[in-house]
């Protein structure tokens, strides 16, 4: 049985005749199954080997919920109603109502009880079983002696359904002679009378046997009826509200289920995985995504590059080609503008006597009759040129030739540049 | 248990097929972003350069498209050694000047597609009517350039006018031949 499959419940019962009948069963789609079926006769062999085995046949682990079922020596059972209270309380009011109830009670004596639906007046209805402090001695003997833990003792009838009350209860696990009905017990007059029919009834309507445990189902059912009876009370919801009113055993004879507890525990370590493993995946998400969103950009960019290079590469012969057209000094063709600037600038005493206007100079040689004219400030002003070289020289008292040669500050351009 | 099994093999196969064999490029690690980051960086980087050359190419050529058009074209503009000396005959004649000589159209290959066209003139005229005759000249369409002008006095007492040497130059389109 794992941690969150359906729970499975044990229950053994222990006639006067210490014959031992055992059910596993568990829920399965609403209704209880039982699975697996044994009995064990006794046969003078002591309790403890007796339930040894019997669980043995059952193949019973200590992860199922083992309930064991008998009336002990000197028992009573009987049916009250009492006011709403703990269960310590109610166990108290109890032990003081049988008193009322019982004859003669043992001098030292042990409860268990159940409570039930409430009736009208307000009260509750309360299932009690009493035993001498004794007689459950034998029984825990076998469990320590097995090293066996139990999880509940019940007395069969505490495990009555309420809508059964009223039936005839004939269970071989307690008095041979006398039926529940009502709220009392009876002789049994007549042994061909139909005892425990409401209560088969309401066990074949909740629990169904597996295939493997018989042929004959209403067989099974009559033979088992008490194991079923504890079975189907046990696995109730409601059993759990039960239990501090059932608890008979010494506390070290009881398992501590942890169940719930394991199953939180699971859970909530499922759950952090689960958180542990989102947090990875989205993680791995974002890298991955910021991972091919690089990988291409750079691949893109690589394609382009190798693209563009083979373009240049291409284009390299073209291109150095074309620039050289580009930068073709093909000549002046603002001659006639670069002239009319130098013409501005010339001095009104300077005569020009010879002009050289070539791609890249203009040659001048110039004849003034002032001694102190200033040529090269004078010069200077007209754009695009400067002042490559000046010589002046004298030719006689009153006239000065002055040789100069300009040179463009701009490289020729070409066609582009049309100078 | 096979199937589960085979289904396995099948996920961790499809995986190192999507991945391209690289099962390590799903583990995030900072280092090779950052490796593939600089990398993309740099790939930009050189991108860059390369755009920025390959606009010089783009702007170079789209000058020398436009140049094209300012260049002797024999298809349009109709045969050079015939039609450049009818236009600087006509230009003198409008600016009033008497070229003493025209020389021949010249002829000199830049590359398989384009050539200098070149023709020299000389004239003596006073320096008004030679300036009319560089303003007709400067009209001239394709552009005509002035690879060299020489002007210088005429060796006459009292004269006014000037001696006139001048080549001009062009650049022609290779005619293609049929």
């Amino acid at each position: 049985m794992s941690l969150f499959s359906a729970a499975e419940y044990v229950v053994v019962t222990i006639d006067k005749a210490s014959h031992l009948r055992g059910i596993v069963l568990h829920r399965r789609h609403k209704r209880l199954e039982v699975i697996r079926t044994a009995e064990y006769s006794g046969g003078g062999t002591e309790l403890a080997e007796t339930l040894h085995g019997i669980l043995k046949e059952l193949e019973v682990g200590k992860s199922e919920l083992l309930i064991i079922g008998s009336a002990l020596d000197g028992g009573f059972f009987f049916r009250t109603t009492t006011p709403p209270m703990s269960v310590r309380e109610m166990g108290s009011a109890l032990a003081f109502d049988a008193q009322e109830q019982v004859l003669q009670l043992p001098p030292d004596f042990r409860l268990q009880f159940t409570t039930g639906a409430q009736t009208s007046d307000g009260e509750q209805n309360a299932a009690v079983y009493g035993f001498p402090a004794g007689a459950l001695l034998p029984l825990c003997t076998a469990l320590s002696k097995r090293r066996r833990r139990v999880d509940a003792f019940i007395y069969p009838l505490l495990a009555l359904p309420e809508q059964v009350g009223d039936d005839k209860i004939l269970l071989p696990e307690l008095e041979e002679d006398f039926y529940w009905s009502g709220k009392s017990w009876h002789p049994v007059t007549d042994r061909n009378a139909e005892y425990n029919r409401g209560l088969l009834e309401f066990l074949k309507a909740n629990v169904s046997f597996d295939p493997k445990c018989g042929s004959n189902p209403d067989a099974l059912y009559r033979k088992f009826i008490t194991p079923l009876l504890l079975g189907l009370f046990a696995e109730n919801p409601a059993f759990r509200k039960q239990q501090a009113g059932l608890a008979v055993l010494p506390p070290f004879l009881r398992p501590q289920r942890y169940r719930t507890q394991l199953r939180i525990a699971a859970l909530l370590g499922l759950a952090l995985l689960c958180l542990g493993a989102f947090s990875a995946l989205r993680s791995i998400v974002d890298f991955r995504s910021e991972y091919t969103m690089l990988s291409n950009q750079t691949a893109g960019l690589n394609r382009r590059k190798t693209e563009l290079q083979s373009r240049l590469r291409r284009k390299d012969k073209e291109f150095k080609e074309m620039v050289r057209v580009n930068e073709l000094n093909i000549g002046d063709h603002d001659m006639l503008i670069n002239l009319a600037r130098l013409s501005e600038a010339m001095p009104a005493q300077a005569l020009v006597t010879s002009l050289r206007w070539s791609e890249n100079a203009v040659d001048l040689i110039i004849q003034t009759a002032q001694q102190n004219i200033d040529m090269v400030s004078t010069l200077r002003r007209v754009p695009m040129f400067k002042i490559n070289s000046f010589q002046n020289r004298q030719m006689s008292d009153t006239v000065m030739m002055i040789t100069l040669k300009l040179t463009r500050v701009q490289p020729g351009k070409g066609a582009s540049g049309g100078k | 248990m096979t199937f589960i099994i085979a289904g396995l093999v099948f996920s961790v196969l499809f995986l190192l097929w999507h991945l391209g064999g690289n099962i390590g490029s799903v583990i995030p690690s900072g280092a090779r972003l950052e490796k593939l980051r600089t990398d993309r960086q740099k790939a930009a980087a050189e991108v860059a350069e390369l755009e920025k050359k390959m606009a010089e190419v783009d702007a170079a050529e789209k000058t020398y498209r436009e140049n094209l058009g300012n260049f002797w074209n024999d298809a349009v503009s109709g045969y050079a050694d015939v039609e450049l000396r009818k236009k600087i005959e006509e230009a003198s004649q409008k600016a009033g000047l008497k070229l003493n000589s025209i020389g021949t159209v010249r002829r000199t290959r830049i590359n398989n597609d384009l050539q200098f066209l070149e023709i020299d003139m000389s004239g003596v005229e006073t320096l008004e009517i030679l300036t009319n005759f560089y303003e007709e000249i400067y009209k001239l369409r394709p552009k005509f350039y002035w690879k060299r002008v020489d002007l210088r006095q005429e060796n006459l007492q009292d004269s006014e006018r000037l001696v006139f040497n001048g080549t001009l130059r062009l650049v022609a389109i290779e005619p293609v031949s049929k």
